[in-house]
């Protein structure tokens, strides 16, 4: 068991509710959560037992609920595992917090478990259950703490350049990580999509964690004038280069640049495959950039971020729509040659995704006879679908991965997408294994829900026996549930990235 | 989880509600309304000073007994919650729904 991990598991019966309130109480009390968030945790997690044990099961059947308490420098993860009934979104009716006294009530439950936990996720794991894992994080003094208001003032960008003068480039100390956040918060404001930035402390948790891997650029005088990281989940093969920032009198000097190629050496040393961008599309300027770094556009995901991300200070600049952004790859590795299927009404797209990446792809046409998701005479015994959902509030958008297909499964996606869509989840993305043949046929039956192309997010391939790689790349679709999205205000810097918007385009009626 | 009721000389029934209330122990609150409504009391303070948690089945119990004993032309106000179970009630909008005092003495008066 890992170090950071404690595991309870109770009978699937309610009056050991108070036991798994008083365990994940003391969990997070020990980890250093305030009081009320302590409080929030209890209810959130107490919320989901009870409804896994009231909707779950069969009555009489005896079976166990697990909990799992994940301690992280950011936070806790608790993950409350059954193999009971999977989850069904149906059952839940939206709950308005300001609906009258006749108010539908059955939707209170998970209206509560989102209001209290930072970030929630449904997992389906086929025969071995499902899980529910809820995701708290602590709270940490904001870098408005640190400064005055004017020490926090945007940048100058009419300043005058910086005398000459000469840069360290190194990864950051927990010193540097004030500074790191003064730095953000003067370039984007509170406008950053990832509010740990704006924490320093959780920037040197998160760094000692190794969720990402902060780069600076330093003075002679040891101020930091620059920073960009990589991202995302410990383990992940495939992270995210951003928060990059220079200050203004030190642009034009190559600083970014040493610092990407600073992550990028640190990247290939630890094995990752591959690095992406989400370069924003209001101004072409971090395009053109991460376009020079080699980064080269794979997918468009539609209104990725709300209008007013954590735009505390900044009204004026509030963004006409949510905010779309071009996701750009580069391999780090040798990518071999693995096989995909893509639906045959994307194929020339996909071709032209995977050239302008520079990846080699076997392009495979599934065999009809094995394509079969529903139970028939032939295969009579089929794998259960494997489909996990993560819902990011602070961005209202929704990720559903797919991994494995099984009967139910598109009655499964056009459930959680009604589902997300009552929880006014504002864009849902699908994300389809292009190494599975079923990928080819299923993809044009998530399309009639609605679903548009986004492109392709590459990831590692899959040995699959005698038969070769097979490969583990997404194919990306994209819901928008909400204000159709106005094409002429995105700003595109490449000509593949316009090619691919465009292609977007043409297949959005509401455009 | 402890209920102890009374009715003060104006029929105003008094519970005192000690412990928690969760998916579990909501029975015993809901059953303990029931019965007094069933008895004609529509005038109702949940004293929950000694309330530790409150979970959406004991919010839900605490609503259907107010749109109850509304119909009955009466109502369930609440008094002492601590930070909480006072957080609880917020997050889900009951306090627009219902009236909460901070204490018995105020939730006793004018009806």
């Amino acid at each position: 068991m890992a170090r950071n991990t404690t595991i309870l598991t109770i009978p699937n019966d309610t009056s050991y509710l108070p036991i798994v309130g008083a365990y994940v109480m003391a969990v997070a009390a020990q980890l250093g959560f305030e009081d009320t968030d302590v409080g929030d945790i209890r209810l959130a997690v107490d919320e989901a037992c009870t409804h896994i044990i009231e909707t779950a099961f069969e009555p009489g059947e005896e079976q166990n609920l697990t909990i799992f308490c994940q301690r992280y420098p950011s936070g806790l993860k608790v993950t409350i595992a059954d193999k009971g009934l999977p989850f069904d979104p149906r059952s839940i009716k939206e709950y308005d917090a300001h609906g009258g006294l006749d108010r539908e009530l059955s939707g209170l439950p998970f209206y509560l478990i989102q209001q209290a936990m930072d970030e929630v996720r449904f997992v389906n794991k086929g025969w071995e259950g499902k899980e529910l894992q809820l995701t708290k994080y602590l709270k940490v003094p904001s870098v408005e703490t640190y400064f005055p208001q004017e020490e926090l003032r945007p940048y100058d960008t009419t300043v005058e350049p910086a005398p000459p003068a000469k840069y360290r480039y190194r990864f950051m100390e927990p010193a540097d990580a004030i500074e790191i956040a003064r730095c953000i918060y003067k370039v984007y404001g509170y406008t950053y999509p990832g509010e740990h930035v704006y924490h320093p402390e959780r920037v040197v948790t998160m760094n000692q964690s190794r969720e990402m891997i902060s780069a600076v650029a330093v003075t002679e005088a040891g101020k930091v004038i620059g920073h960009c990281a990589l991202s995302g989940q410990p383990g992940d093969p495939v992270m995210e280069v951003s928060q990059a920032v220079v200050a203004p009198a030190h642009r034009r000097r190559g600083v970014m640049k040493e610092l990407v190629d600073l992550l990028m050496k640190e990247a290939r040393q630890r094995g990752l495959t591959g690095l992406f961008v989400a370069a924003v599309t209001v101004h072409p300027f971090s395009q053109r950039v991460t376009h020079k770094y080699g980064f080269r556009a794979s997918a468009v995901l539609l209104g990725y971020a709300p209008r007013n991300v954590q735009m505390k200070k900044i009204v004026d600049q509030e963004l006409p729509q949510r905010e779309t952004v071009v996701y750009g790859y580069q391999p780090l590795q040798e990518d071999p040659c693995s096989r995909v299927f893509p639906p045959l009404h994307h194929r020339s797209i996909v071709t032209r995704i995977y050239s302008n990446l520079g990846l080699e792809r076997e392009f495979a046409s599934p065999e009809a006879s094995r394509l079969s998701i529903e139970p028939s005479p032939l295969a009579p015994e089929l794998p259960h679908f494997n489909l996990s959902t993560q819902i990011k509030s602070a961005l209202g958008i929704a990720v559903i991965e797919i991994a494995g297909y099984g009967p139910g499964i598109e009655q499964e996606v056009k459930n959680k997408l009604r589902d997300l869509c009552y929880e006014g989840i504002a864009v849902v993305y699908l994300n389809l294994p292009l190494g599975d043949p079923h990928t080819a046929v299923v993809c044009q039956h998530f399309e009639e829900l609605g679903f548009l192309f986004s492109g392709i997010r590459p990831r590692p391939a899959k040995p699959a026996g005698p038969e070769g790689m097979s490969s583990g790349d997404l194919l990306c679709l994209q819901y928008i549930n909400g204000p159709p999205i106005n094409y002429d205000l995105l700003q595109i810097y490449s000509d593949f990235g316009q090619e691919l918007v465009q292609y977007v385009r043409e297949r959005d009626s509401l455009a | 989880m402890k209920i102890s009721t009374c009715v003060t000389e104006n029929g105003v029934v008094l519970l005192e509600v000690e412990g928690e209330v969760d998916a579990h122990t909501a029975r015993k609150l809901d059953k303990t309304l029931k019965d007094l409504l069933a008895q004609g009391h529509s005038r109702l303070v949940l004293d929950a000073s000694q309330m530790g948690y409150i979970s959406s089945a004991g919010l839900r119990v605490v609503l259907l007994t107010h749109r109850k004993a509304r119909q009955l032309g009466g109502e369930v106000r609440l008094s002492g919650l601590n930070a909480q179970v006072r957080r609880i009630f917020e997050i889900a909008g009951f306090d627009e729904l219902l009236r909460i005092s901070d204490t018995r003495q105020e939730s006793m008066e004018g009806w």
